[in-house]
């Protein structure tokens, strides 16, 4: 019966819509995996090093070691929350059949077990169990000592599955674990207590045979706990969702300002009501931080390019993440689209104000940066002039391209679906070329100049917004049949 | 105009298979049109072409005499539901109608009183209920559907399959609405159907298509559904044998 469930598993993981992508898309996932588990397995081989690099006076590196497992397993956890997926295998489909609901959840759980983010720190620990632990507590203890940190690994996988689940159906479970955590690093970060002492001395044992006991308890209630709540969860009337009532946000001046600014307000709610434009607002709040990296850095003091580099992916943030699958965003309805009296360049000016205004937005926080010197208001300036007068433009051209259906309901991290060619030729154009243009300047001594060029750049494109519009409209109505058969191909 | 939809040639095909081949088709302004057909019939790939979604190998369609692929003026008249597909899921039923309404210019009291005739039909399960359409159950979504296709007062009606998944009560209602419509303005309709009672029942002229041909073009008297019967029933059956038992 178990064999009948992992043929069943193989299948419907080969057969997933996500995994029948291009050839471009599956060597790009792939080369993320090796480099991820390159990164993991080197990092795991030099360890004993590195730990006694820095701490030349410590007599342990396994000691030390333990000192970070918690900081390890909180990380570990909340990333797990957000990207580690549930979907194993759809109860719903066997509760029919005569298989008993106990062994269905066990495989469910037990089958949960192998997946990518438990594969990945095998290839960080054992290395280091070989390298650090074995020369320093003996093959016995460092046997024991692997088998506590696989077990903790375990430990942290039904944890995150059962939080996931759990606010799947109560948002507070949410919330609440992400104030712990929170609050654990702000406490630890203010001195309020010291997380790595604790660690130290909570994991300090572990290498010693009864401590293995201590993971395994957890692991075993931690799995009895997932499988009653899985047991419970077995009637299909719990798993919709609780009628919940539909947040109806209203742009009501949008709505009053005719067909465009009802589009507007139409893809407003498509970003707030469906998960995976939902996940993009999120990245987007986070990447306005992604300047710091750069910025205060004293060895990019001097440079320009990275800036100019980043200022296109700050003040853009949205409306490139957003915009490279516009129109592929409403593919479930794009039938609906042609056939309704929507005039289509209204269609496309009401894409653009969504964009444009998005970059108001992420302009306006960018210049956050000033912070870090007037250097920084220059460029984004320059930056933004470019985007929303050129890219904006750039990407609504490559729009009429898109042909990949895209379930808004699934997530967005580790989602290439919907991803084509178009999402990697526009890279050079929106990234590639800003960069180009500066440099052209700046052979010549004259960055500033070249700052100049690119907002004007931007400006002059878009007083061009006419021909702009009617040769995006002539290319849509070109590529529609091909298009739509795209998206109802799914 | 007296032909307001006019098809010629028509031919589409795929992977080598011929789909669809209509050699010649017109339908009169303010006929109520019924296409029968089994699943494979060529049915939604006739509608589609009707509504350029898809491009045919050859031939055209032409709406009040303009070719549907040159020009988008018929979007203005025609209201049409296929699918699901053609609703806008994360939106509330109510505001895909304003929104529709929006497209053809209607103001916010003639939008209300339009959907006023529509409140029997709806029992009480669509209009301010806070549900997106995406949580409708596939009858209700159905009905959001059809009446966006009326909602503007369309001059052409297409619908897809309009009484499946309905329950009863709101079949018989569909069909005295549609039947009403038709025997008070002049809208020309275009209604797809496994229903056989139910098409014979308001359509005056029906086409059965078969692999992409038709193969029968019947105006309806009392006869008809008994012929539309007869048909089907021999596809499956030897012809004798049906007749025997007929």
């Amino acid at each position: 019966m178990y064999g009948t469930l992992w043929a069943h598993q193989w299948k419907k993981s080969l057969r997933a819509k996500a995994f029948s992508q291009g050839w471009g898309v599956k060597i790009l996932v792939g080369f993320l995996i090796l480099y991820f588990g390159g990164m993991f397995l080197l990092a795991g081989l030099f360890l004993p090093e590195l730990l006694q690099k820095a701490y030349p006076e410590a007599s342990s590196v396994t000691a030390i070691y333990g000192q970070f497992i918690l900081y390890y397993m909180l990380a570990d956890l909340a990333m797990r929350f957000f990207l580690q997926d549930l979907n194993m295998l759809t109860l719903q489909h066997y509760l029919l059949t005569p298989v008993r609901k106990s062994k269905l959840i066990h495989f469910l759980l037990g089958g949960s077990v192998f997946n990518f983010f438990n594969a990945l720190p095998l290839l960080f620990i054992i290395p280091f169990a070989f390298r650090g632990v074995l020369p320093e507590l003996g093959l016995p203890a460092m046997l024991y000592w692997l088998l506590g940190m696989l077990l903790l690994v375990l430990f942290d996988h039904f944890v995150a599955i059962y939080l996931k689940r759990v606010a799947a159906v109560k948002q507070m479970a949410f919330i609440a674990f992400a104030l712990f955590v929170g609050l654990l690093f702000t406490g630890n970060a203010l001195q309020w207590f010291d997380l790595q002492s604790w660690s130290g001395s909570l994991f300090g044992p572990l290498g010693q045979a009864w401590f293995t006991g201590v993971p395994l308890i957890a692991v075993g209630l931690l799995y009895g706990l997932n499988y009653r709540f899985l047991f419970h969860q077995g009637y299909i009337d719990q798993w919709k969702k609780h009628d919940k009532e539909a947040t109806t946000q209203s742009f009501s001046y949008l709505e009053s300002k005719g067909a465009v600014g009802t589009m507007i307000a139409n893809e407003l709610k498509l970003i707030l009501r469906n998960k995976r434009t939902k996940s993009i607002l999120f990245i987007t709040a986070l990447f306005s931080f992604y300047g710091l990296i750069f910025y205060g850095e004293p060895q990019y003091a001097d440079s320009f390019g990275i800036f100019i580099f980043v200022g296109i992916f700050m003040t853009g943030i949205f409306m490139i993440n957003y915009g490279q699958f516009m129109v592929g965003w409403e593919s479930a309805y794009f039938d609906g689209i042609l056939t309704r009296a929507y005039p289509m360049e209204s269609f496309f000016r009401a894409k653009f104000w969504l964009l444009l205004v998005s970059c108001v937005i992420t302009y306006l926080i960018s210049l956050g940066y000033v912070y870090f010197g007037l250097k920084a208001l220059w460029i984004n300036t320059a930056c933004f002039l470019y985007n929303i007068g050129f890219n904006s433009f750039v990407l609504l051209y490559a729009s009429t391209y898109q042909r990949k259906r895209i379930d808004l309901s699934k997530g967005s991290a580790f989602n290439y679906q919907g991803t084509s060619a178009v999402q990697f030729i526009i890279v050079l154009p929106l990234m590639l070329l800003p960069i180009l243009i500066w440099l052209s300047f700046n052979a010549f001594g004259k960055p500033y100049w070249g700052l100049v060029a690119l907002g004007a750049v931007g400006l002059i494109s878009l007083a061009f917004h006419k021909q702009w519009f009617a040769a995006i409209v002539q290319n849509f109505k070109e590529k529609k049949y091909r298009n739509a058969a795209g998206f109802r191909e799914g | 105009m007296d032909h307001i939809i006019s098809i010629s040639n028509l031919k589409k095909v795929y992977n080598g298979e011929t789909v669809l081949d209509i050699q010649q088709l017109s339908l009169e302004a303010g006929q109520s049109f019924g296409l029968v057909g089994n699943n494979g019939a060529g049915k939604t790939t006739l509608y589609r072409c009707l509504l350029d979604l898809i491009l045919p190998d050859s031939g055209q369609v032409s709406i009040k005499g303009i070719e549907v692929a040159k020009s988008e003026a018929w979007k203005n008249f025609t209201g049409s539901f296929i699918d699901e597909g053609f609703l806008i899921d994360y939106l509330t039923p109510d505001e895909y109608f304003a929104f529709i309404a929006k497209l053809h210019g209607l103001g916010s009291n003639e939008l209300k009183e339009l959907l006023s005739i529509y409140e029997d039909f709806f029992k009480g399960e669509i209009l301010g209920r806070k549900k997106y359409i995406r949580d409708l159950s596939k009858g209700n979504q159905k009905k959001v559907g059809i009446v966006g296709a009326l909602l503007a007062g369309p001059e052409i009606l297409v619908l897809d399959e309009p009484f499946a998944n309905l329950d009863p009560s709101t079949q018989y209602q569909l069909r005295d609405q549609l039947k009403r419509l038709d025997e008070e303005t002049g809208m020309t309709m275009l209604i797809s159907s496994h229903d056989l009672g139910h098409v014979t029942e308001f359509c005056q002229r029906i086409v059965i298509l078969d692999h992409g041909f038709i193969v029968k073009d019947i105006q309806t008297t009392s006869e008809t559904l008994k012929e539309l019967e007869d048909f089907f029933v021999n596809k499956v059956r030897p012809q004798s044998e049906a007749g025997t038992e007929a």
